[in-house]
Parts: C-alpha cells; structure tokens; sequence
C-alpha cells in the first residue's frame, strides 16, 4: 500500500463541460478538495457559491464558444504561519467578458424595485476576498479568493506594545487579534519579493488597528502621515459626498490606501471607511519611505500598484462617459419603442365605425412612458368579435416586448380557433419558452357573436369585466385560470354568457379600481360601477373620457402610479 | 431536490424546498413554485431551513414568488437556518431586506398572515 505523498502537489485541477450538471461535479469537486487540504468548512462554502456563479455566467453568457472546449477549475491552497489562503481559478474559452468591470448598481431597497435576476456578480464579490480577471491566449481566466487566520502561534515575533486603539472597541475579545503576534506579511503583494528578515525588522515598530464595522480610517480634507495595508476585512473609499456606487471605491486585503498622500502631503482625498471589522497594518510615512522603500522589490511592486490604480481610474472615467452616451441613445430609443407599442393597440375611436351593430371603444393612459398594459378588439369573420385584455407584470422595456409578442401571438392564435381557452393554453405554453426575464401577463379573452349576443370567454388572472346597463351592473362569472406564462402546462376553461342589446361588456385592467386618493382609498369597482350606470346613455368613448376624469379626480394627479386600460363594448340595434 | 407543501387553513401555504438550488436545481423545481406560490393564499412560508445551497438562479426564482404573491396582495416571507450558507447567499444579495426572513416556521407562518 502506498502512503500518502507528504508533499502534495500545490494545485488541484478539474476539466467539466458547461453545462448545469456539472457545474454540480465541480461545487462537489471543490468541497472534496478544500476539506483535503483543511481549508475551513465556511471559507469553502463560500469558495463553492462563487465558482457557481462563476460557472453559471460562462454557462449562460459565454456563447457557443464556450461549450466548444472543456471549462478548466484550479484550485490553489497557500499557507503562512498563521494565515491561509485559497483560491480558485476558472479558465473558459467563452466570449471575452471581465466580471469585474460590471457597474456595481445600488440594491434595491423594496420588492417592487427589484427585479429577479443579476445577482450573480453580487455574490462573487461579497463572498470572495479578491476577484482579479485576464484574457490570455483567447481564454477568459477569472480568479477569485478567500483567506483565513489561524489562531496564532506559541512564538512571539513582535513584542511589542497592544494597539492604542484598542480601548474604542466593543469586544474585548478582539483585543488579541490587535497584537501582530507570529504575524507575516510576505502575502502582500507590496512585500512579495522583500527578504522576510528585513521585512520584520523593517516593520517591528507598526502596529495593527483594528476598526470595527462603520468606523472611519481616513477623513477627507485631513492630513494624514501614514500609510496604511488593509489585512482582513473590507474598507470602501468614497470620493464623493454622495455614496452613490459609482464613486465607491472596494479595497481588498493587500491594498495600500492613503500612500498618495504620504508621497506629496497633501490632505486625503477620499472618506475611507470599513464596512465590515477590519485590521489594517499601520506604516508611518518615515517607515515607509526611509526602510520599506529600501527593501527588495517594494518601490517596484508600488509604482505597479499606482500604475495599476491609474489604469483602473481611467478604464472607469472611459466607462462612465460610454455608458453616459448609451443612456441618452436608450432614451431616444425608448421613445420610439414607446410609440411602436401605442400603434400596436387599436387606439381609434370608436374601432369600427362602419358598424351599426356594434360599438366598441379602448383607452390607454400610461403609468411610465413605456407600459405593460394591453387590449386588442378585431373581427375574426362578419359576426364574431374577438376581445381581450391585459396586464404583463412589470413595467419599462422588458414588459413592452414581451407585451408585444402577447398581442403578435393573441392575434394569430385567434384567427385558428375560436375557443377562448385553447388560445390561452397555447399562449400559455408558448410564453413559457425563453421567458427568462420571468415575466407574465393576467389576460381575459373571449369571442362575441354580434348578432345573438352570445360571449364565451376565458380568463387568465385578470380581473372581473362587468355588464352594465341601466338596470345596474354584474360582475361576469370568472372561470379558473392561472396567469399567463408563468408556468407551462396549464389548462384553462371557458364560460359563457349573453351580452343583450344596449348592454355594456366593460373589461379593465387594475390600474383602474385601484388608482388611489391621496389618503389612500382605492376608486374600487363600486366607484366604477356607479359611474358606468350613470352615463350609460352616452357615447362608449366620451363615457370612458368620464370615467378617466373620474379616476384624475380622484388621485389629484394626471400622472397615473400604474397603467389605466379599460375596453367597452355594446351591442346595439341595427339601424337605430 | 424537492418541494412539498401543505395548507394551513384557508390563509396560509407552506412550501418546503430541500437539497440544492442551483442550476440544475432550480430548474427542476421552478415551474412548480411558480404554481404553488400562484395559488390564492394570503400568506405564503417558503421553507429553506433544510436546502443545502442557494445560488443566484434560485434567488431569482425566490424573488420571482415573492413578487407575484405581492402583487395579488399578500406576503412571502423565508425560513432560513441562521449562519448557514443559504443564509450567507441571501445576506450576500441584500435579499434579507426585500423578503422577511425567520429562523422558525411558526414565526414565519404567523408573519405571512399578520
């Protein structure tokens, strides 16, 4: 039997094909690997969540170059004395993409602001303590980390005095992990390449501050005669007044902050304060300059490290003006995405003037400038009048297109069958597929017989339409069935019904009924009810101009807070 | 991976998802959830406390739910085990703030209602 090597080997590889499988293969891999080499169960639970989103971008985004060859995973365990890192690489043939210049965008604060996806980079930077991205060799290397103290060893190396801050904090137990005992430095990237004798020396007379969780470091406009090295934890730099993500700055562990003050006295430029407990190892200006600078590699190591910042800075200021372009093009874009939708709808009135037995009419008013409110009203032969109406969560771009293949896909389908729920079964089902912004629309559909009056219809969980006539108002039985295109498969059924002469069919959408006062009442299907049997002698579309003056009136704003759709139908008699 | 669930009364469902909810894990169960969350309950408990791993795919199906069930106008809220990687994800995505959260599922079922 052989015994296990003493020495292993400094990597662990694994190859995996992209896709959701064995993104699985790796995560286990991963574990497996992290519990070999004693990495803590916590660090490697954090690893393997950052290697799934890692695995899931290049998975999604990386195109069919990706898939063409086998996705590389390296994992590397580093040990110093009392600290341990590790790190895994992930080398992809995909379409070039650098995950570490995506915008950091503000969190949203409540649901209705957040929208589902994009989360993915959130998690990698949160969960790991560096992220560094290259392309090399047409290949995406994305390398991400994490590193962990051990308790410290029995050997004092800095005898020297407890931080002074130490007395501000609120645990007394932190108070060890302020003395530098057995601590090393050579994992900066500044000392990589110093002598570890000179370095101690060098840094003998330093001291490790501890900062707890909001506390500032560096204020701006104070002078300042230090340099510090972030050791653990997370600092951010915010450059201007407001903390607006934009001028946010995330510094690492092994990140130097405030050296360009220390280089020309001048005052700080930033507020520089922990988001989480951090230690920061302390270099007087005097240190820094006349014994650090000295050592091998470190003058080096940090013009590389101002060269890299300014590069940084500059690819940001590029971004910023890009994406300033983009947005202005955007908006022009959405004003005319605007207006294609409004010429989708069947906005005339009344829709079909040429009729004497009909008389039908729409309105639209939208909540945003682009909004995911729906109707449509067309004849699918002489006598038979197919309707709907609808709401497609959401609001902005997204909701607009998928609006728009709704009414595409309601428009062919109707023309193929004329039974209510077999359209939204099929629109169902086909909404389903590639609906990855996972959105759905509540839609009521039915087809009308002009001449006998009789409505079959079906409803996907909009709301109720009403009947009305001068004899008062009903709601229309609802038939069970799920919104649209939020999951495949679902059945639907149909009721029906008889619209008689000088009836009113009335459909809406909830942006109606539940447009509020300022004290926050609703306008309710009451309040509706009563005004619709109150003008119901007058003409469908100056009673929906009424209506819609009503709900003004009743929110004290022309501006609505959701899209306000109603549909009105009415049978008359012909020739009178 | 599974997903369970049972009524509590007329006003409440509770969901149970266990194993993991990554790629492959979430699209196995993200049609049912949708189904279940679309059910008119006013309140709805989703069960985390025995799933291993959340990843942002599974996020997004969370917050997927939790919205439609806002927008008929009731609540979601999350059982999670304090400290554990689940917990860690949600924290990570800032989802703690737009989705309550509990460590026990009688907390959660009395929030989901109140």
């Amino acid at each position: 039997m052989v015994s296990e090597p003493s020495v292993r080997p400094r990597f662990d590889e694994l190859t995996i094909d992209a896709n959701g499988a064995e993104i699985r293969r790796a995560s286990e891999w991963v574990c497996a690997a992290c519990h070999r080499r004693e990495v803590p169960l916590a660090l490697a639970d954090r690893l393997v969540l950052c290697l799934n989103e890692v695995l899931a971008n290049v998975v999604t985004h990386g195109g069919p170059t990706a898939r063409a060859a086998p996705i590389r995973v390296l994992l590397e365990v580093g040990r110093e004395e009392d600290c341990g890192n590790a790190s895994l690489t992930v080398s992809d043939t995909g379409r070039a993409f650098d995950p570490t210049s995506a915008a950091h965008e503000p969190l949203p604060r409540t649901l209705d602001e957040a929208s589902p996806g994009g989360r993915g980079m959130l998690i990698i930077r949160r969960c790991s303590d560096w992220v560094r991205y290259r392309n090399e060799g047409g290949q995406n290397h994305l390398t991400f980390g994490a590193r962990w103290t051990v308790q410290p060893a029995a050997t004092t190396q800095f005898p020297r005095s407890p931080d002074r801050r130490v007395a501000n904090l609120p645990h007394p137990h932190e108070q060890r992990q302020g003395t530098r005992r057995g601590e090393a430095f050579q994992w900066i990237t500044l000392f990589r390449d110093a002598d570890p004798r000179e370095l101690e020396e060098a840094l003998a007379d330093c001291e490790v501050m501890l900062l707890g969780a909001g506390a500032p470091l560096l204020r701006a406009g104070e002078a300042n005669r230090s340099v510090f090295i972030l050791l653990s934890g997370r600092l951010v730099a915010q450059l201007g007044e407001d903390t607006n993500a934009d001028t946010v700055i995330v510094i690492a562990p092994g990140e130097c902050i405030g050296e360009l003050s220390a280089i020309d006295g001048k005052p700080i430029s930033a507020l520089v304060h922990a988001v989480t407990d951090v230690r920061v190892l302390r270099l007087d200006r005097e240190v820094f300059w006349n014994r650090l600078m000295l050592l091998r590699g470190v003058a080096a190591n940090m013009m590389a490290t101002l060269t890299e910042r300014m590069r940084r800075s500059n690819q940001t200021a590029l971004a910023l003006q890009r994406e300033r372009l983009e947005f202005h093009h955007l908006k022009k874009e959405l004003e005319v995405a605007r207006q294609l939708q409004a010429s989708m709808l069947p906005l005339q009135r009344p829709l079909f003037p040429g009729r004497s037995d009909i008389e039908v009419c729409g309105f639209m008013e939208p909540a945003s400038r682009v909004g995911g409110d729906l109707f449509d009203a067309f004849f699918v032969d002489s006598r038979t009048l197919f309707v709907c109406i609808g709401d497609v969560s959401g609001h902005g771009i997204a909701a607009a297109l998928f609006m728009v293949r709704v009414i595409g896909l309601l428009r062919a389908l109707a023309m193929d069958t004329t039974q209510p729920d077999e359209i939204l079964q099929t629109l169902n089902d086909r909404l389903c597929i590639g609906n990855d912004a996972n959105l759905f629309v509540t839609l009521f559909c039915g087809f009308l017989d002009v001449q006998d009056g009789r409505f079959v219809y079906s409803n996907g969980g909009h709301c109720v339409p009403m009947v009305c006539s001068d004899r008062g108002a009903r709601r229309l039985p609802l038939p069970k069935g799920m919104l649209v295109g939020a999951a495949s498969g679902r059945r639907y059924s149909s009721l029906e019904c008889e619209l008689a002469v000088g009836e009113i069919l009335f459909c809406y959408s909830d942006g109606l009924t539940e447009a509020q006062d300022p004290a926050g009442m609703q306008l309710s299907e009451e309040g509706c009810i009563e005004w619709l049997c109150r003008g119901d002698a007058s003409e469908l579309p100056a009673l929906l101009d009424s209506l819609f003056e009503r709900v003004v009136q009743h929110t004290g704003s022309k501006l609505m807070s959701d899209d306000c759709t109603m549909l009105a139908v009415r049978r008359l008699v012909p020739g009178s | 991976m599974s997903i369970s669930y049972d009524d509590v009364g007329n006003d409440l469902r509770r969901i149970v998802i266990t194993g993991q909810l990554d790629m492959p894990g979430t699209e196995s169960i993200a049609s049912t959830l949708a189904e279940l969350t679309a059910a008119p309950k006013k309140g709805v408990v989703v069960d985390l406390s025995a799933l291993r791993f959340l990843a942002s795919i599974g996020i997004s199906a969370l917050i997927t739910s939790a919205k439609v069930v806002q927008q008929r106008g009731g609540k979601m809220v999350l059982v999670v085990n304090p400290g554990s990687s689940v917990a860690m994800s949600l924290d990570a995505t800032g989802v703690d703030q737009l989705i309550p959260i509990f460590k026990s599922s009688a907390e959660a079922g009395k929030a989901a209602v109140a």
